[in-house]
Parts: C-alpha cells; sequence; structure tokens
C-alpha cells in the first residue's frame, strides 16, 4: 500500500512540475548581417517592426539608461505594433503608406533613443524609399550652434593686425574632396598656364587653337574658384576630374571615401602657443601607412605625417626649451574617428603607458539588462619618449564636437591643466564597431546594410561610462568655460571669439 | 460542524500512532545547474557550481512512516560563466544566495536504528543576493580585469521569489532514544525564472539545484 502511495505521489508531482518551465523564444541574429533573417521584414510593416523592435533589444546597449530616462521598449512594442498591423491592412486594400507618414511613426518610435551616434535607416516597404532616423539630431537641433560654423579659419590671425594673437608658423593638409593639396592644384594650374602661353604666343591662331584657348581659360576659372570658395562637394571634386581629364590635365585620382577626409591646421603663435586642430579622428591609416588602397598620393598622405609630426615636436621643442606658453586643440565640427588617434592628439600631451580613465561594458545576453561587469577604459598615449606637458592645455569645442572629439574633452577633464572651452557637445561617446566579422565580440553594435536590408541601424558596441561611472549619451561635455563663437564678428573679420578665448585663459589664467 | 468534526478526527489520527517532533540542523554542499538559452551567442558559456547550504529543520511524525518536514535554510545557487576562443579570458562565477523553506511530506522504511527515508514536497525562496568573482577580458582594450564584486539586482529584471519543487533521498541512523542522524542527496527544481518576463521576448532561466547535506535532530 506504501508503496502505491509512494509512485503515485512521485508521478504526479514529477509530471506537475515538469511542465512548468517555460522554454526561451528563438532570437536570430541581426548583427552578422544573415539576410535570411531580413527576408522575412520585407513582408510586412509587422513582420519589419518585429524585426527591427528584436533586433534593438538584443543590440542596443544602454537600455537602463533609457528606461531611467523614461523609454519602456516594451511599451513601445505593444503602442506601435497596432498601427503596424494597420498599415498592413491598408497594403491588401491597394493604399499606399506615404514616406510622410511613415517618417512621423518611425520617429515617435526612435527619437526617444539617447545613445549620440544612433542612426537606423528604415524602408518604407510600400514606396521603397530608405528613410533616415537620426534622434540625436533631432534633440541637438534646437541648440544654438548646431549649424555648422565656418571654424576653425585662421587667416585673420596670420595677419599682423591680429597683434598678440598673430601667428608665426602655419601649416595644413586638407585631403578628399574639400580639397587637392596646395601642390595637386598648383600643378594643374602651371600646366594649364603653360599651355594658355603656349596658344597666345601663337602670332596666328587656328579655329581650333581658339577652341582649346578657351576650353584651358574656362578649365583655369574653374580650378581657381575651386580653391577660392573652397568646395567640399564631391560632385565638385568629380566636375574638375572630368575637365581636366578632357584637356589631358595630369591629376591624381583619388578615390574617395568622405569618411577618410581630414582638413589639418598647425599653428605657433608669437607668444608660444601651439595650436593643432583636425576636421575628424582620421590619423591613424596615414600615421601607420595602412590606408587601403593609398586612395590619395604618397605625398598627401607623407603631408598629413609631417604635419602631425611637427605638431608634436614644436610642442615637445618648446616645452624643452621652456618657451611653451600653451597648447590648444581644436575640435570644433569634428565628427570623430578612430580610438587609436587619441594618441596624436591630447595622447601626445601625456606620458606614454596610456591615459586610464572612464570605463565599458558590454552585452553578454539578449536581455536588455543583460550587461558584463564594469571595466576600466584607456586610450592610447604616444611612446616617443615624450614628455609629459604641464603647461596649460585648452580644448575647443561646440555642439558638432562628437564621439573621439568628446573624448578629448573628457580626456582633458581628467588633468589639472587642461580645460575645455566653447559650447557643449554633441553627447556621444560610446564606442562603434562598423564590422560585421567582430559583431560576436560584444554582440551589439551595427546591423543591417544600408540602403539594401529593409532596416540599418548603426548603434554603440558598447555602453561607455565616464570617471564617475555615469552614463552621458544625449548630454555632451560641459565646458569649463562656456563661449559662444560670434559669427558676425567671424565673417566681417575673420576673428574667432572662442579661439580669442582659449588664448586668455592660456596667457592668464582666467 | 463540519470543520469540528475533521479536526477532531485528525487528532484522534495523531493521537492514534506514534506522534514525534523532532528538531534539527543541517548542513551540506549543492551544486547547482543554471538552465539558460544563450540564443546565438554562442561562445558563452554557463556551467555548474558548487555551493553550501545550512540550515534548520523540524518534523512532526504522524505514525512511524509518514511525517512532515519543514526547514529554513540558507543555500548557494552559483554558477560559472565564461567565454571561449579569442575572449576565452572571460571567466567568473556568479554566487547566489537564497533563504529557502522547504516543506515536505517525509515517507520511511527500513529498521529501528537504520532507515531509508524519501522527502518529497514544494519550497518558497527569496533570493537574497549576488556577486560575481572572476576575470573580464574586455574586447574593447583587449586587457584582462579582475573582477570581485556585489551584483545590484535590477528590479525590472530580477526575480527575487523563488518557488518549486524539492524532493530528496537519504538514510537515517537513529543514536539512542533521542538523536539521529541524516544523509539525504536532495533537489530543488524551481519553476520559477531568475529573470522576470520583462520583455516580449521570453528569455527565462532556472536554477535546479543538488545537494548532499547531513543532518542532527534531536527526538522529543
Amino acid at each position: 500500500m506504501k508503496k502505491y502511495i509512494y509512485t503515485i505521489f512521485i508521478a504526479t508531482t514529477a509530471s506537475i512540475f515538469s511542465a512548468c518551465r517555460d522554454e526561451a523564444d528563438d532570437v536570430v541574429s541581426y548583427g552578422q548581417n544573415d539576410y535570411l533573417n531580413f527576408a522575412a521584414a520585407e513582408e510586412s510593416y509587422e513582420a519589419q517592426f518585429k524585426a527591427l523592435w528584436t533586433a534593438l533589444n538584443c543590440n542596443y546597449a544602454i537600455w537602463d539608461y533609457e528606461e531611467a530616462h523614461g523609454l519602456d521598449w516594451d511599451k513601445v512594442y505593444k503602442k506601435y505594433l497596432p498601427t503596424m498591423r494597420d498599415f498592413d491592412s491598408r497594403i491588401e486594400k491597394g493604399k499606399t503608406i506615404s514616406d510622410d507618414e511613415f517618417q512621423r511613426i518611425y520617429d515617435g518610435i526612435l527619437n526617444p533613443l539617447h545613445d549620440g551616434h544612433t542612426y537606423i535607416q528604415v524602408k518604407n516597404l510600400s514606396t521603397g524609399s530608405y528613410l533616415d532616423f537620426y534622434p540625436a539630431s533631432e534633440r541637438n537641433s534646437n541648440r544654438v550652434d548646431y549649424y555648422y560654423s565656418d571654424v576653425p579659419r585662421l587667416s585673420y590671425y596670420l595677419s599682423a593686425n591680429a597683434g598678440e594673437n598673430q601667428i608665426l608658423l602655419y601649416d595644413s593638409v586638407s585631403t578628399g574632396p574639400s580639397a587637392f593639396t596646395t601642390n595637386e592644384i598648383r600643378k594643374a594650374l602651371e600646366q594649364i598656364d603653360s599651355r594658355v602661353n603656349e596658344l597666345e604666343s601663337k602670332t596666328s591662331r587656328s579655329d581650333l587653337d581658339e577652341y582649346f584657348l578657351g576650353k584651358y581659360l574656362d578649365a583655369r576659372k574653374e580650378l581657381n574658384d575651386y580653391v577660392e570658395w573652397g568646395s567640399t562637394s564631391v560632385e565638385g571634386y568629380n566636375s574638375l576630374m572630368e575637365t581636366c581629364e578632357k584637356l589631358d590635365i595630369a591629376m591624381n585620382e583619388y578615390d574617395i571615401d568622405s569618411a577618410d577626409e581630414i582638413d589639418l591646421k598647425l599653428a605657433v603663435f608669437s607668444d608660444g602657443i601651439v595650436y593643432f586642430s583636425l576636421s575628424a579622428f582620421d590619423l591613424y591609416p596615414y600615421m601607420t601607412g595602412t590606408i587601403g588602397g593609398s586612395f590619395c598620393s604618397d605625398s598627401l598622405s607623407e603631408c598629413v605625417f609631417n604635419l602631425v609630426d611637427n605638431w608634436v615636436y614644436y610642442v615637445q621643442d618648446l616645452h624643452q626649451n621652456r618657451m611653451l606658453k600653451g597648447v590648444i586643440i581644436d575640435v570644433r565640427n569634428n565628427g570623430g574617428g578612430y580610438s587609436d588617434d587619441y594618441q596624436y592628439v591630447l595622447g601626445s600631451l601625456l606620458p606614454a603607458g596610456g591615459h586610464k580613465y572612464g570605463y565599458h561594458r558590454v552585452k553578454t545576453g539578449i536581455g536588455r539588462y543583460d550587461y558584463s561587469p564594469l571595466t576600466p577604459d584607456c586610450m592610447t598615449t604616444l611612446d616617443v619618449g615624450q614628455s609629459a606637458i604641464s603647461e596649460p592645455i585648452v580644448v575647443l569645442a561646440n555642439c558638432n564636437s562628437v564621439s573621439m572629439a568628446e573624448q578629448t574633452c573628457l580626456g582633458a577633464k581628467e588633468l589639472s591643466n587642461a580645460r575645455v572651452i566653447g559650447m557643449p557637445t554633441w553627447g556621444a561617446y560610446s564606442p562603434i564597431y562598423d564590422d560585421p566579422s567582430v559583431y560576436s565580440f560584444t554582440y551589439a553594435s551595427v546591423f543591417g546594410v544600408e540602403n539594401e536590408t529593409p532596416f540599418y541601424a548603426y548603434i554603440p558596441c558598447s555602453a561607455y561610462f565616464n570617471s564617475e561611472k555615469e552614463i552621458r549619451e544625449g548630454v555632451g561635455v560641459t565646458p569649463d568655460i562656456k563661449v559662444e563663437l560670434d559669427e558676425d564678428l567671424l565673417y566681417e573679420t575673420g576673428r574667432d571669439t572662442q579661439l580669442e578665448r582659449a588664448l586668455k585663459y592660456i596667457r592668464t589664467g582666467n | 460542524m463540519k470543520k469540528l468534526i475533521f479536526i477532531v478526527a485528525l487528532l484522534g489520527f495523531m493521537n492514534s500512532v506514534h506522534a514525534q517532533w523532532r528538531i534539527g540542523a543541517t548542513a551540506g554542499f549543492d551544486w547547482n545547474h543554471y538552465k539558460i538559452d544563450n540564443h546565438y551567442m554562442t561562445d558563452w558559456h554557463y556551467e555548474g557550481k558548487k555551493g553550501l547550504t545550512l540550515g534548520v529543520a523540524s518534523q512532526y511524525g504522524f505514525n512511524d512512516w509518514l511525517a512532515l518536514r519543514a526547514e529554513v535554510n540558507y543555500t548557494q545557487k552559483n554558477h560559472r560563466q565564461f567565454r571561449t576562443g579569442q575572449l576565452s579570458d572571460t571567466d567568473y562565477d556568479t554566487k547566489n544566495s537564497y533563504l529557502q523553506l522547504p516543506i515536505m511530506s517525509s515517507f520511511s522504511f527500513g529498521g529501528e536504528k537504520l532507515r531509508g527515508f524519501m522527502n518529497l514536497g514544494i519550497y518558497g525562496g527569496y533570493w537574497l543576493s549576488s556577486a560575481i568573482k572572476g576575470s573580464f577580458f574586455s574586447p574593447l582594450t583587449f586587457e584582462k580585469t579582475n573582477i570581485d564584486e556585489k551584483v545590484e539586482f535590477v528590479s525590472d529584471r530580477d526575480q527575487r521569489f523563488d518557488f518549486g519543487a524539492v524532493g530528496g533521498v537519504g538514510l537515517e541512523y537513529k543514536i539512542g532514544e533521542h538523536w539521529a542522524a541524516q544523509i539525504e542527496t536532495r533537489c530543488y527544481y524551481s519553476t520559477i525564472s531568475t529573470q522576470k518576463d520583462y520583455m516580449a521576448i521570453k528569455d527565462p532561466k532556472y536554477n535546479t539545484t543538488i545537494g548532499v547535506q547531513t543532518a542532527f535532530f534531536y527526538i522529543f
């Protein structure tokens, strides 16, 4: 009797409790750009929304920060799923979902995201248009310096009118469609001038001579206009290349990747303040000679290397000779780039061994709150025997100082002899891996292919924490000295109020 | 009236047999299996880890083969998580401490001095604390950091309450009239995920804890 009681009791208990555990949902990875996983998202708005929602749910690195700012991602799912189903039923009835309506709905879904890098593209299945969503841009658009100003511009300071702010030594390098180097333009103009002189020196010119003379004069004007107006468009560059090619004027052809375009300026002011500006943190390929496919001439990459080398040299040499008054690093309108560039900029003013500050964490699971422990961050510093600079350091920044530009500001904030001057920065600190082959390092970051998959997201691979262990995405670095740029003064006279404030701080300590 | 009849019958049943109270202490080791789906994160792995269990127990014997046992114990439900491949220096243990209240029926059989027993029942528990210890290899800086820290609970995510089935088999040796020593292999099968259902995606995680424990009882 007892045995039967035992057996029945055990069997009943086991069968009841074994049925009490749920199984996990099947979740696919969007990070390795498996096209099969995206295929379902092409079928319907509902499927597309579910896939994008899931991909962000699993890959976005700061959901706890978003939750603290009032964003409940599950509520977003429940709120917008009926809208997507409504879209699908309208399509079945032969109607179209306009791009405007689609943009409006997805603005509501995506604009609350705080990460400063996040860019998402979603395809309107009805029209085939790919629509862009950049939450940080929407959030920052009401900032007074949101629109790009024309800084840095140093021409005023090259003249004696600048007084104590006069620059004694100046060098600059530009790559990409924003400018050919001075050498390339000069070479092209020399060729044109030679041909124009040859034709004009003829005592009698044929109709064909007149025809080509006109072409050469037009080309010379086009080149001079390009130099004077500083065109930054790929179309302008392509037009010039086409003109030169038709006239057999030798020019180096660049396979332009605008992400690798960089403008550098180096200046030494009359009282020993060294100034360095860079438009992007894209130095690493030039400095290490790893430019893929060598999209620019060897002479151009050498120019970049030499300018950076000179920047380090003048700072160190003036410091050694006790003639260095201070250093200004200008990262205004700098959209960021390689983290390894830190060593060439602020890291060149610090001892070897890395600049340790801040923390990061990565995803450890698909859950919104599955994170690793915080681990210390470390930015690279140069290792060329440089001395640590004890003179005042200023980092100039503005609303369009993004990502690595902001890391430079954060690094400066860690130094007792450094200050950030200008306007609050963009608010994008967390790093990004834009390479599906390393997706599995962090199980976060970019997914999809732009203009190909039904959605694409450019999101960070980890969450960055400052030295106080806080996430500050979407907030930006607050400058130690806030100075607005007087744009009227800049355009009328060329004077830069933010730069002059930095010079004043270095000279007076205030 | 019906209630009164039931109570009288129950008391009669209890008095008609060799009813006995006993209280005691338990101590032992356990090994926890953490059931988790790592989905596409195929280089992340989870393994069971050892832990401790300590508690106090009371038992009321209705007769010589059936008793009701209740305990309060501290039980660790630990696991190890690590990565393989290039990031294999990520390897740390998670130590989870629970306070548990198992209530079981206890069936016993055998002789006067040496008896076998089987416990079967349910338990409730509360997740007291969590801590991690080991190393983490950053895929960003490619540096290893030693970690030894408490893990803060996330109220949206972490299910602090536990519940499930508990069962065990063991041997008891009676020492004199008033003392008994037991050794038992026991299993706690949790039916509540350690993670709340906080996402539209189901991603439950469960503990199954097997222990070997000893107990010493004073029999009244």
